[in-house]
């Protein structure tokens, strides 16, 4: 497995387990505070997730970049899978930006803001990573 | 200018001239992009894809080699 | 006056900026004046009012809506533009305006080198959010943010134009 798709494996992986997690954690809360649900404690567990899982993903770039570092890292091919899968994850991600600035815009409240930044990011990652593995398997048509 | 970013040489300059002074223009033309990349593919700041250098060999009629050479590192 | 018949350009005539390197300016100039616009507009309203009391909605719709029809607008008057002259000069100007391969590759190497910018500015975002700052803030930290990556990106493009990279 080469460098970029074996981190993009491990990505998807680690990112599964946070977004399930966080919102495990979330209604968890939700459910047993009195408060209505927007008011949910919500900025801890999303602070863990976002610092964990980007801790624990830049460590497993940096294992992996040491143990290849004295081989290239990246080739023509990963350049190109990752130009495809790029294009894959753009809409939500972009639908995700638009959406949250006109949320902001419409001073909508910032739990909702967050969520939805949130969920759509995830979504946009996710197909990415998922556009990247199936190419590394099955090759892209160029 | 800062040092060349390509590893890759090429004689298209000196090819076109040897063809009966083929310009920039025409050749980009025949290869179906800008003039401006033929210039910047001449001077070494990009390098063309494996079938647009075939393509560039074919206009001259030779071979792959005599179009573009690679640079090692110097030996010390 | 009559226009002469279209040639294929000299070798020693000087050649035009490349069609996509020539919009890679206008972004970069567009983008870096509304940004700046924008941050002028609001600076003085941030140092004087509570933050939730900014108005930021206005001066971001005008700030996107200028650059936007900017670029698109400069971008087609500059290609009329450059195939004017050409053709009045007698050159034919497709050999010199259209776009091709050499394009696509810059456009993706300058995307990919810029794309951690763009995660990075998510990340200021979520922070800012869970942080309970004003909405002003967070979009206004979303739009320089986004502002300077593209900046970021077309700087790219354009030294990859200029002094050729390697992909």
């Amino acid at each position: 497995m080469s460098f970029s798709e074996r981190n993009t494996a491990i990505g998807l992986v680690l990112g599964l387990v946070g977004f399930i997690a966080y919102w495990v954690v979330v209604i968890s809360r939700a459910a047993s505070d009195e408060l209505p649900f927007t008011q949910v404690a919500w900025q801890g567990p999303m602070l863990v997730v976002l610092i964990v899982g980007g801790s624990a993903y830049a460590l497993v770039w940096l294992t992996g970049w040491v143990r290849h570092r004295r081989e290239r890292l990246f080739d023509e091919r990963d350049h190109e899978i990752q130009r495809y899968a790029e294009t894959a994850g753009a809409g939500s991600t972009g639908a995700a930006v638009l959406a949250a600035l006109i949320m902001l815009a419409l001073d909508v409240d910032t739990f909702w803001v967050a969520h939805v930044l949130f969920t759509l990011a995830y979504l946009g990652s996710l197909s990415s990573a998922g556009v990247t593995l199936a190419a590394y398997r099955e090759g892209v048509q160029s | 200018m800062s040092p060349k970013p390509t590893r890759v040489t090429n004689q298209i300059r000196a090819l076109r001239a040897a063809h009966g002074d083929i310009t920039q223009a025409e050749l980009a033309e025949r290869l179906g992009v800008t003039r401006q990349t033929v210039i910047a593919i001449e001077q070494g700041k990009y390098s063309p894809s494996l079938e647009m250098a075939f393509q560039i060999a074919r206009v001259f009629s030779v071979p792959l080699d005599e179009v573009f050479q690679y640079q090692e590192d110097d030996a010390s | 006056m009559i226009a002469p018949e279209p040639r294929l350009p000299r070798d020693d005539e000087p050649s035009v900026m490349s069609m996509e390197e020539r919009s890679s300016w206008i972004l970069l100039v567009f983008t870096v004046a509304t940004s700046v616009g924008y941050l002028a507009v609001l600076a003085p309203q941030l140092a004087s009012r509570p933050a939730d009391e900014v108005g930021w909605v206005t001066p971001m719709i005008w700030a996107v809506c200028i650059s936007v029809v900017g670029v698109v607008v400069s971008s087609i008057v500059a290609g009329i533009g450059t195939a004017v002259v050409l053709t009045l000069r007698g050159r034919k100007f497709d050999a010199e305006l259209q776009s091709d391969s050499r394009d696509r590759d810059i456009e993706n190497h300058a995307r990919l080198r810029a794309y951690w910018l763009l995660m990075m500015v998510l990340l200021l975002v979520f922070v800012l959010l869970l942080s309970g700052a004003a909405h002003v803030w967070i979009a206004t930290a979303f739009y320089v943010g986004l502002s300077m990556h593209t900046i970021v990106e077309q700087v790219m493009r354009i030294r990859a134009y200029r002094r050729g990279f390697v992909s």
